[in-house]
């Protein structure tokens, strides 16, 4: 209640709450590709080496926002590429970029001139400092977003299903593959800001995850993600608001618990169809 | 009689870097011919049709495919995988699996043409799962996938249709459905079915050929008990036959 009414006075507050619906809508059409071609460790790396490019961009005094899409990508297509070149050890090579980004955003920022940076808001998120600048470029990269896939869905669809099928089809797999992945790279830098690069996986695989359990078509699960999402960030905004909790963990909190929520149903569901 | 060849493989070498898989492999298969390729596990069944399908080129010899490189006659051709392989908890209907089919053929933008999604349904019709349009894939029995996957490559508009193990896990009936079906094809498109089943597969098909690393026996009449030793190296019952996949 308390936060409904401070809804109604703060600009940020609103701010912080389109932010999260935008972030919703991002994460909600990438979310459920992610889950389905099962590459959540991989964007988990993507998601980490951003950071790397935070650091680079505070080093030179570039803007982060700027150094983050540029080393998302980066990391997307390197990513992306070392794991189809070298498939067998693609698990110890992701573990590589997560670690290896990290590690170089930690030193560039370590010597940045001044060191005001405040890296908690880059690992943590902070949803409430959310701009009227950033919620333009927010929808922005929402707009990229939706128009690549309502005009490729198909290809990403047959990539996720059957890669070996699609190249015989004439589908360019590796750039549909690279493609894709470039698109989840924007989903996390729209994510970053809003729960940080260390906790941005939950809110692009766990909505998906549990739209997955409970309809059965591509497209459901991308609606019925971006209303989880949205519906989880509401949440979590209003419970941290409150008590002042942080609100990137509280809101990736709730989006864990909705998902053992929607399993422990989909369980007693399945026993009850067989019983 | 053998029609034009439509599939040429002349002096074949193939591997994945390590020792050869395929060696010195020639074989030719005649338009409208309905062709099993039997073997051991290992034997280089699936190999081969990756060389066929332009997916690994061959260390040595020649392929024609329709006359021309594999490469440019994948669009002739129907392909149909081992189902077990597949995720069946991919969130498609079996309408959206075989619509899939039509990728090579529709306009790259944007969705499918009317006119795909009717030779879709043509497809679903053929191999007799209308009635499952709208199902999830994951409400399918084995044999019922293997059916979608069938209509998948039948949407292809194929004039040479490819088979990996078809028959894996199905119980007897839904085998007989099967070779059945294709049968039926056969009247209008040139089929190579790869398979380990040897007593079905003889029942069926027009012509055998026995593939371990070499081809072993490539005969018009029907299979022996004495080919089959030859090629596992062991007598073996014919009608015993166990679902080693």
């Amino acid at each position: 209640m308390e936060f409904l009414h401070a809804l109604m006075d703060f600009t940020f507050l609103q701010n912080a709450l389109l932010g999260g619906f935008l972030a919703s809508l991002g994460c909600g059409v990438i979310g459920p590709y992610v889950v389905v071609k099962r590459i959540s460790y991989l964007v988990g790396g993507i998601a980490h080496a951003v950071l790397g490019g935070v650091g680079v961009a505070y080093y030179f005094d570039w803007s982060p926002f700027g150094g983050a899409l540029a080393a998302a990508v980066l990391a997307a297509l390197l990513i992306g590429w070392v794991s189809l070149r070298w498939r067998l050890q693609e698990d110890m090579l992701i573990g590589a970029f997560w670690a290896g980004g990290m590690a170089i955003g930690i030193l560039f920022i370590s010597r940045a001139p001044g060191y005001n940076v405040d890296l908690m808001s880059y690992l943590f998120g902070n949803i409430l400092l959310i701009t009227r600048d950033d919620l333009l470029l927010m929808a922005g990269l929402d707009a990229v977003i939706l128009a690549l896939v309502m005009v490729f869905h198909r290809q990403f669809q047959a990539v996720c299903f059957d890669e070996q099928f699609a190249r015989l089809r004439g589908v360019g797999v590796t750039q549909f593959y690279l493609l894709l992945l470039c698109m989840v790279a924007l989903t996390l830098v729209l994510l970053i800001q809003v729960v940080g690069l260390i906790l941005v996986i939950a809110l692009v695989s766990l909505p998906a995850a549990v739209a997955g359990q409970w309809v059965r078509s591509l497209g459901a699960m991308m609606l019925l993600a971006t209303i989880l999402g949205a519906v989880v960030t509401l949440f979590g905004l209003g419970l941290s608001y409150g008590p002042d909790l942080p609100s990137g963990a509280t809101i990736v909190l709730v989006s864990a618990l909705a998902y053992f929520l929607s399993t422990l149903m989909m369980g007693i569901r399945k026993r009850r169809v067989q019983g | 009689m053998i029609a034009r060849p439509v599939i040429e493989l002349a002096g074949i070498y193939a591997g994945y870097g390590g020792p050869n898989v395929l060696q010195d492999v020639t074989l030719d298969v005649g338009g409208g011919e309905f062709l099993g390729l039997v073997g051991p596990n290992g034997g280089g069944k699936s190999t081969l049709l990756k060389v066929i399908l332009g997916l690994l080129r061959p260390t040595r010899g020649q392929v024609r495919v329709l006359g021309t490189a594999p490469l440019r006659a994948r669009r002739q051709v129907g392909y149909v995988p081992q189902y077990v392989e597949f995720a069946r908890d991919f969130p498609i209907s079996v309408g959206g699996v075989v619509l899939m089919g039509r990728l090579g053929q529709s306009p790259p933008l944007f969705g499918y043409r009317r006119c795909d999604r009717a030779i879709a349904m043509h497809s679903l019709r053929e191999v007799g799962l209308v009635d499952l349009c709208e199902r999830p894939i994951g409400e399918l029995s084995g044999g019922q996938f293997q059916r979608v996957l069938i209509a998948r490559a039948l949407a292809t508009e194929p004039e040479i249709l490819l088979l990996d193990e078809p028959t894996a896990n199905l119980d007897p009936r839904a085998e007989r459905d099967l070779f059945g079906l294709l049968k039926k094809l056969n009247r209008r498109m040139t089929i190579l079915v790869v398979t380990h089943d040897i007593a079905f597969v003889s029942e069926y098909v027009a012509r055998v050929a026995c593939l371990n690393r070499e081809l072993v026996c490539h005969t018009t009449e029907p299979l022996t008990a004495e080919t089959i030793e030859r090629l596992y190296g062991h007598p073996i019952r014919f009608v015993q036959h166990e679902g080693h996949g």
